[in-house]
């Protein structure tokens, strides 16, 4: 009887090993400085539109996408997310952050004190960006104002309030590389800066993509509703017909896109419309 | 010639079926209404498209008449959202019954500038320098008030 408590025992400790170090996070020394002086503000700002981050993070109740109090409310299955402020206010938003502590952010869905982030924040598309392209993004932030609107708490549901069980979800669904890597240029707009299958893949239980699905469509993840597939089988769109749509809105009914995807074809504004052909290339070449 | 417009029937009935199959699953009459209504809106604003594309030519009585089609129906569009109704199929945001006379104003701008652009499009340059109007009628009620 003694020897079995014992074994238990063990194997329960070894469990909760095993969990602290799936779920450690990052060294902030992990993160490579060898950009942080960049001073490229130009990229900076197209990576910020294309990131989509104001359409997140701006002030609620207002339309300037620079001001970036955060507010906006994602009602999910695990609860209520709230977007925080992200705002260089040093005591509100992220003013008073270096670039390793954003660069762990993006990269690593962790904060400065070493907590997870929620996945909520599409990290696992942001890790693909480059580090090049965060550190202009960084220099970019450097000039956007300051907003003094506290971020609210999430409310959440009872287990998802665990954080640092975050480390593993991201343990089980932080891409290692690209779903669809050829060609390079459309994976990096599609799945990293763009995020699209964040919303347009369908989530499993745990609310990792369902990368099988891939851009399928699937459930509205922050709201009622469904997000349309944009996979070729049935979205059923040529080549000009996707790059029509990212650019006036306009589907091939003369339809206007509506809700989120408005914004997102508007942040996208900033693409050429030969970028806007890569992510039509990459679409149709979906299998 | 009305063996002709016998021929045409199947057809003119396959494509009436297909304009009404979309919304054939929308219960709630009043989402059922507001939609086909916003179909019309699209049928003549994809008229006014493909001319300015050049995917079909450009006739100025078709244009001017598309442009008056769209500025009716804009008028109409609020008085069809009056019942919020209930129905799976709708993509209306309920903020749009918060706040029904900014809704009310975004759709009767359109219909304004529509009626506006009725009288003066003569030509296709003047219909290309204007699409974006329209668009943007589009755009500014479609990206607040819908899913």
């Amino acid at each position: 009887m003694r020897g079995w408590v014992k074994g238990l025992g063990t194997l329960a400790l070894a469990g909760v090993g095993v969990f602290l170090w799936i779920t450690a996070p990052q060294s902030m020394t992990n993160v490579p400085m060898v950009h942080a002086t960049t001073n490229d503000i130009d990229r900076g700002g197209k990576v910020f539109a294309v990131a989509g981050c104001a359409n997140c993070h701006k002030t609620q109740g207002q339309a300037d996408p620079l001001q970036l109090g955060g507010g906006m409310v994602f009602d999910t299955p695990f609860g209520q997310f709230a977007a925080p402020n992200i705002s260089m206010d040093p005591d509100n938003g992220i003013g008073a952050w270096g670039y390793a502590e954003f660069y762990a952010a993006l990269k690593w869905g962790q904060s400065p004190d070493g907590r997870h982030y929620y996945p909520v924040f599409p990290y696992s598309s942001y890790t693909h960006i480059s580090d090049a392209d965060i550190a202009a993004l960084w220099a970019f932030w450097q000039n956007l104002p300051a907003v003094e609107r506290p971020s609210q708490d999430h409310d959440l549901w009872g287990p998802a309030r665990l954080r640092r069980a975050v480390g593993g979800w991201k343990w089980l669904y932080m891409p290692d590389g690209f779903e669809r890597p050829d060609p390079a240029e459309a994976a990096y707009l599609v799945e990293g800066l763009a995020h699209c299958a964040q919303c347009h893949t369908p989530r499993d239980i745990l609310g990792g993509l369902d990368t099988a699905a891939w851009m399928r469509g699937g459930d509205n993840p922050s709201g009622s509703g469904r997000i349309p597939s944009i996979h070729p089988d049935d979205l059923g769109w040529s080549r000009d017909e996707i790059i029509e749509y990212l650019s006036s809105g306009f589907t091939p009914e003369y339809d206007m896109a509506g809700g989120k995807m408005a914004d997102v074809i508007e942040s996208l504004s900033v693409l050429s419309a030969e970028e806007k052909g890569q992510i039509a290339d990459y679409l149709l070449a979906l299998e | 010639m009305k063996l002709l417009k016998l021929a045409l029937i199947p057809f003119a009935l396959a494509v009436g079926a297909q304009g009404l199959s979309a919304h054939e699953d929308v219960k709630d009459p009043n989402v059922k209404e507001r939609m086909m209504l916003m179909s019309q809106i699209a049928e003549n604003t994809k008229t006014l498209g493909k001319m300015a594309k050049g995917v079909m030519e450009f006739n100025e009585a078709d244009a001017k008449a598309a442009l008056a089609k769209i500025a009716e129906l804009s008028k109409a569009a609020p008085k069809a959202f009056e019942v919020q109704g209930d129905d799976p199929k709708s993509e209306a945001l309920p903020i749009i019954w918060d706040e029904f006379d900014a809704f009310s104003d975004l759709s009767m701008t359109l219909a304004a500038d529509a009626d506006a652009l009725a009288g003066q499009v003569a030509s296709l340059d003047d219909l290309r320098a204007n699409m974006g109007k329209i668009a943007g009628g589009c755009k500014a009620c479609h990206s607040k008030y819908r899913e």
